[in-house]
């Protein structure tokens, strides 16, 4: 288990312990990712077929298309959303999901913010754990 | 954050329901981005129009019972589909359904019913140094980059907040500060001028930058100050795909780059790479796949949105032959570009050739399972980019020219280029 430094951008309401999906690539969520299944889409991506529906997601930073807000309230209607966000650094495009589904309709997907070297230590493991207050995370590489 | 008393009652619900929500999803934007003050914006592009589920219908949908309205000039970006012709496009009535919905709450939210991606070139284009909201990556690396005009990546549906509430958080773009460019990326002797003369380059050098500068600010260096209107066009939209650019320089040609100098206000770059004709033959690897000289079904174009000099070098490049049988050749463009080239009586002599203008829509929302498509080729970096993701083919890459050329012979033709081996 480790222990890292974190900000939660938006912190659960609750401890969670979700299963880690790790990735070294941005992500575009319009066109990389199937809203439907919550798989990703994109051959280029090195979670290319993974679902990250109810588990941590983890990708550096966003890229592409602006789509992925309206991407991430249509997986929240159709629970295939995942779990938690974990960024190095999160764009407004990221951002705007998450936030708009705590104001408008009371739900709440985390967003964490690590720095580039604590991100890095999250390869290879399996679970992590979201705390409700503080700025810690912790990492398990078992399940 | 420290309000003004005017934005404290739209936080406090004083304007009602909808501006207080919208301020409190402003703010803790604000919050988290560590800002102290809001900004005024002139003018906001909402790019929550492409249909991508019943969530998104719903929230605009709210937003007009709520009583909402845009309290600055926003105009619409492309649906999903051409709303007098869907039936043409085989786009299931479901989807035509959805539209209508979004067109009747977008409307109702007092938008411009201007339905395209590139309103840069339909007459909506904001001035230098204006602070605007956009969402929609092309338009947001378009209008920052090219125009200097001021946003941030906003993401449907936030953007329908800043344009209801006529302001965004004082942070990232909107700050001058954080508009210089951090690298360089310049060209390497291997690209060579003659190089230039092919509008492809454009777009490979545009994957390849945003490839490499992910999602921040740097400039590019070496490219010729006549690079075409439309060539920007495909560059912006490119770099928004294959990074997340939201703003980019190029020295002597952007309008905060006419120096190095300017582009990195004064200071120097921190990191400096070099554009070589492998970076040119990698990108061409990932937007231009397959066997040249195979049947061709679709040539897609207007992605973003065709301009009017664009229709000019189609009809040019198709020389009064016709569309291949086998093939076809679509053209996706604004209701104001249609206008004027159906005033000018090119939209009819192009219907003779074969060639099909839609309006409203993206190519990229293609039934193709429907029209059993399964070869695309486009001019389109961003079309290249998510084309696979979309439709499950790989896409080839042409000018205008060399996608005119395939639709007349059905198959694809490209001329041999000079950064080939």
């Amino acid at each position: 288990m480790v222990e890292l430094t974190c900000k939660y951008v938006i912190a659960p309401w609750e401890t969670m312990r979700v299963e880690l999906l790790f990735s070294h690539d941005p992500i575009s969520f319009f066109g990389g990712v199937n809203a439907a299944d919550g798989r990703v889409q994109d051959y280029r991506h090195g979670n290319y077929q993974h679902s990250m529906t109810d588990k941590a997601f983890a990708f550096p930073f966003g890229k592409g298309s602006s789509g992925a807000g309206l991407v991430l309230m249509e997986m929240a209607r159709l629970k295939t959303a995942p779990a938690a966000i974990i960024n190095i650094r999160t764009d407004p495009v990221i951002l705007t999901g998450p936030l708009i589904s705590k104001h408008f309709h009371d739900q709440l997907l985390p967003v964490i913010n690590l720095s580039l070297e604590d991100y890095t230590r999250l390869e290879g493991m399996k679970t992590i754990e979201l705390f409700p207050i503080g700025n810690t995370l912790r990492a398990f590489s078992e399940s | 954050m420290n309000l003004t008393d005017y934005e404290k009652e739209l936080f406090d619900g004083v304007h009602g329901k909808a501006m207080q929500l919208a301020m409190g999803v402003l703010c803790d934007l604000g919050k988290h981005y560590e800002v102290e003050r809001f900004v005024e914006i002139a003018a906001c592009h909402d790019d929550s129009t492409v249909y991508l589920g019943e969530a998104q219908v719903a929230f605009a949908e709210h937003l007009v019972e709520l009583g909402a309205r845009f309290c600055v000039p926003t105009t619409t970006n492309a649906c999903a589909l051409d709303m007098n012709r869907f039936d043409r496009q085989k786009h299931p009535v479901e989807l035509m359904t959805a539209t209508r919905r979004i067109e009747a709450a977008h409307l109702a939210l007092g938008a411009i019913a201007s339905w395209t991606c590139a309103p840069y070139q339909a007459g909506f284009s904001p001035a230098f140094g204006q602070q605007v909201a956009c969402a929609e990556s092309n338009v947001i690396a378009f209008v920052n980059s090219i125009v200097g005009a001021r946003t941030n990546r906003y993401a449907g549906p936030l953007e329908l907040l800043a344009g209801i509430t006529g302001r965004v958080p004082y942070f990232g773009l909107h700050v001058t500060e954080n508009r210089k460019a951090q690298g360089l990326i310049t060209l390497g002797d291997e690209i060579t001028p003659e190089m230039f003369e092919y509008d492809d380059f454009y777009t490979l050098a545009a994957y390849a930058y945003g490839d490499i500068v992910g999602d921040r600010v740097w400039a590019m260096d070496g490219l010729p100050p006549y690079i075409s209107m439309d060539n920007l066009k495909n560059m912006s939209a490119t770099m928004a795909s294959s990074g997340g650019i939201a703003l980019f320089h190029l020295v002597g040609i952007t309008p905060e780059a006419q120096t190095l100098e300017m582009a990195f206000q004064g200071g120097t770059p921190e990191e400096v790479v070099t554009l070589t004709r492998k970076s040119i033959q990698d990108a061409e690897s990932q937007l231009c796949n397959g066997d040249l000289g195979c049947d061709l079904d679709l040539v897609t174009l207007g992605c973003p949105h065709f301009s009017c000099a664009e229709f000019l070098l189609l009809e040019e490049a198709l020389g009064k032959r016709k569309v291949h049988g086998n093939t076809l050749l679509w053209v996706f463009t604004s209701r104001a570009t249609r206008g004027m080239i159906q005033d000018s009586g090119q939209l009819h002599r192009l219907s003779k050739l074969g060639v099909e203008v839609f309006v409203d829509g993206c190519c990229l929302q293609h039934p193709t399972q429907k029209w059993g498509t399964k070869t695309f080729m486009s001019n389109s970096g961003k079309f290249g980019t998510y084309c696979f993701g979309m439709t499950g083919c790989h896409p080839f890459l042409g000018t205008i020219s060399e996608c005119a050329e395939s639709a007349v012979q059905g198959k694809v033709i490209r001329e041999k280029k000079p950064w080939w081996n």
